[in-house]
């Protein structure tokens, strides 16, 4: 719905005055998924003392001290109470979040913080209820005034809601009225529906026009938006207000975060990046900065949100630094204050320790005297090498030349890697994380892996035992070469291949490979990554679908807590489908009957999936974003 | 009671009868039928007009939306607002059924007392749903399938069409309705 018709230095100075009163944060509006259903029917997100107080923080609210009559149910009103208890009572009658009502109030008339230039003139259509898409809003006695606004307007976001997903039962038991009666025009959600209960089942796809764009209806709540308020813009605000004051409109999680970029390295002017194939030496400082986004509904300050060591939580580290607040903090909440959807910083060091080798040391956020937040696996792998003792990063082992466990061979392009791990097992990385072969020797206790003068490769343990040996003895001078192509050659004297790991690949087609998923799976801890990898789509530990630029998230599915999802499925259908544990789908791009279908990170930035025609399906809309 | 007027009264009865024969026939055979279901505060039309079900709702208490302002009278001069609303409940329909399903639904949000229309158009084809008048609610939806408005295999473009009198508003839905074997 429209807002009131304004004069125009009224519609200047009172857009600025909400621009000056709200909070301004960058709304995670996703058009096919205003909000999750499970935030929408989160009645007790706030008690009517909870209301109050949060009206009490804005002078000039209409709200603050207004009284109206209580709504017993859709028809009958009693004796006047405050606003709180109306929107605290319009909550429980219908089965809807008040946070929900306080940000339509808002949206519609700016009611909550009372500072439009028109001030409390339009508390008697203060939720927009009847009023038209176009034009100024009627005054009907029928359904004028701040409780009938609240009361109606509420039950028509909920009812909406409860058909669009196919309810047609809904019926709360407060109301005398039988609600299966209503007819209901607005969107559905993708599958079999009916509008009411003697209507015709239909098959909906669930996308509609909104403002001349094709619009997936994600949720229940989304089309009852969207049924209450048919543009983009209108909606676009009502995010922003909700995220600004309550958080995310995707999670009912208190504590909660993602993210946004991480930087480390090995000099305290912080000029020399520290990557994962960076060797330290004993003793030295690593100085990392994270940058977390705030996706809980609750604001976090430095008295409680602390960077802490985790996997498990707690750990004793190795790493640790005397810049550190405690055995496991490393650090805490850099700002004063980081709201809902706000970015937060945490500046931290870690110190080497005194002995080669390599350490893993795992991370996480936790709001001390609360609970920790959700893990998304962050991690530190360090190389420490003593420069006294020989080291191996050369991409060739010959005459004699050994790696000691921990140690490496690293190919020229430095993207594969041929690792001797302190379980034994000899593995070859490539793209840092992407086991290509290995020697199945784990659970031994190793000593190095030899490219012996005779011309066999030979893994010996502890004990001076062969474990492992690739046989080519009988080339003397022979020697082992990771290649820039990925495959692991031992040459003999006269350059002639006489052992291989036949693993060659194309870097091309690596990247081609690793760009596109083609109706498959990407499970938890995969990603696809552009040629450059400067940007990446991976599905984190958390269950959370995350495109990442080469500085932070610029695009997440929001599928934490509850909704987490195990895989993502690009479908035959089509549709790209993320699941939960159950099986259920938790969040969809809705694009059912398009397939099949292929899901390619394009080097501008922007997640999109294309048809067989390469024509766009959906995209993230995160092009070109850093 | 003389004989002439017993006769009298048994043809009446007949009369009678076979008059209410031919309207309960007229009435389940009738191409053209109206159900209204009145319930509290809601007040619900039906339609049926060549197999295609019409609803539309007067308006009411319980409004159907925030577009509509209950009055189903409007002036000659006044532009209908532009029309919203899911034009086609599935955009990838099979003319057999299978696998999708050939019955649609399709509704038309706009000022009510006004017509609305939802035009198909191909190759210089139109095919069209309505026009139909919008009720109080503001919105007028019908139930069809393919084969009511003759749609055949192909991909017909998708325009939503209000008018009042020589006015009009349309939207376009930028996804195309198509049609599959």
């Amino acid at each position: 719905m429209k807002k009131k018709l304004l004069a125009l230095l009224g519609l200047v100075v009172g857009f600025s005055l909400i621009i000056y009163n709200t909070p301004l944060t960058r709304a995670s509006f996703n058009p096919h998924n205003i909000m999750n259903d499970a935030v929408f029917n989160n009645t007790s997100s706030m008690s009517a003392e909870a209301i109050q107080n949060f009206l009490n923080q804005f002078p000039s609210s209409c709200l603050r001290n207004y009284s109206a009559p209580y709504p017993y149910h859709y028809f009958s009103y009693g004796g006047n109470v405050s606003a709180a208890t109306v929107i605290r009572r319009a909550a429980d009658l219908w089965g809807i979040n008040p946070q929900v009502i306080l940000a339509t109030l808002q949206k519609e008339s700016s009611v909550v913080t009372g500072t439009a230039s028109y001030g409390c003139a339009y508390m008697n259509t203060a939720m927009g209820f009847n009023c038209p898409d176009s034009g100024a809003c009627p005054v009907d006695p029928a359904n004028a005034g701040f409780s009938q606004q609240v009361t109606k307007g509420s039950w028509l976001l909920k009812v909406a809601t409860e058909r669009s997903v196919g309810n047609i039962n809904w019926d709360p038991p407060l109301d005398p009225d039988d609600d299966r009666n209503y007819y209901y025009s607005g969107p559905m959600t993708q599958g079999y529906r009916q509008r009411r209960y003697d209507a015709p089942v239909q098959y909906y796809d669930g996308v509609q026009p909104i403002d001349g764009q094709s619009v997936s209806m994600g949720s229940g709540s989304t089309a009852s938006f969207y049924f209450y308020t048919p543009h983009l813009s209108g909606n676009l605000n009502f995010v922003n207000i909700f995220e600004s004051w309550f958080g995310s409109t995707q999670t009912t999680i208190p504590y909660a975060w993602m993210l946004e970029s991480q930087e480390a390295y090995i000099d305290s002017a912080r000029t020399k990046p520290f990557t994962s194939q960076t060797t330290v030496t004993p003793g030295a400082k690593i100085y990392l900065t994270i940058k977390a986004r705030n996706i809980g509904n609750q604001t976090w300050t430095p008295s409680f949100l602390r960077l802490g060591t985790s996997g498990p939580g707690d750990r004793l580290s190795g790493l640790k630094d005397v810049s550190w607040l405690a055995e496991t903090r490393p650090t805490a909440l850099l700002e004063g204050s980081v709201g809902p959807g706000q970015t937060g910083t945490f500046n931290f060091i870690l110190s080497a320790p005194g002995a080669s080798g390599s350490s893993t040391e795992y991370f996480n956020l936790v709001a001390d005297g609360h609970v920790w937040l959700n893990d998304i696996g962050l991690y530190y792998d360090i190389n420490i090498v003593n420069p006294s003792q020989p080291k191996s990063t050369n991409a060739e082992l010959s005459l004699d030349e050994a790696i000691l466990v921990n140690e490496h061979l690293l190919s020229n392009d430095t993207q594969s890697i041929l690792r001797l791990q302190s379980d034994g097992n000899v593995v070859l990385y490539r793209n840092f994380n992407q086991v290509v072969w290995n020697t199945s020797t784990q659970s031994t206790k190793p000593n190095r892996l030899i490219m012996q003068t005779d011309g066999n490769l030979v893994l010996y343990n502890q004990a001076g035992t062969a474990i492992w040996n690739t046989g080519t003895q009988g080339n003397t001078g022979a020697r082992l070469v990771l290649q820039t192509d990925g495959n692991l050659v031992i040459y003999s004297q006269a350059n002639t291949p006489i052992w291989s790991i036949n693993k060659v690949h194309n870097p091309d087609l690596l990247n081609y490979v690793n760009t596109t998923l083609y109706g498959k799976v990407l499970y938890p801890n995969q990603s696809l990554d552009t040629a450059d990898r400067r940007y990446k789509l991976a599905l984190q530990t958390d269950g959370n679908l995350v495109v990442y630029s080469p500085s932070r998230a610029i695009w997440s599915s929001v599928t934490l807590g509850g909704y987490a999802a195990t895989r993502l499925a690009l479908q035959t259908d089509g549709n790209l489908v993320l699941y939960n544990n159950a099986g259920q789908s938790v969040w969809h791009s809705g694009t059912y009957g398009k397939g099949p279908a292929r899901l390619t990170i394009q080097p501008d930035g922007n997640l999109v999936l294309y048809n067989g025609l390469n024509e766009v399906l959906w995209y993230s809309n995160t092009a070109g974003q850093q | 009671m003389p004989r002439h007027t017993r006769k009298l009264l048994v043809l009446g009865l007949i009369f009678v009868l076979i008059i209410s024969v031919i309207v309960f026939l007229w009435s389940i055979n009738n191409r053209k039928r109206t159900v209204t279901t009145t319930a509290k505060q809601n007040t619900v039309t039906t339609t049926k007009q060549n197999g295609i079900r019409i609803t539309t709702s007067a308006g009411s208490d319980k409004r159907d939306d925030n577009s509509g302002t209950g009055s189903s009278t409007v002036p000659t001069n006044t532009n209908p607002s532009t029309p919203s609303g899911t034009f086609v409940s599935n955009h990838r329909p099979n003319l057999d059924g299978q696998p999708a399903p050939n019955q649609m639904n399709s509704v038309c949000k706009t000022t009510p007392g006004v017509t609305c229309e939802i035009r198909f158009t191909k190759d210089g084809q139109t095919k069209t749903l309505g026009p139909s008048r919008v009720g109080g609610d503001g919105y007028v939806s019908w139930d069809w399938a393919l084969q009511d408005i003759d749609l055949t295999e192909g991909v017909w473009q998708i325009e939503a069409i209000a008018m009042n009198v020589d006015k009009t508003s349309r939207t376009k839905d930028p996804v195309a309705l198509e049609v599959r074997l």
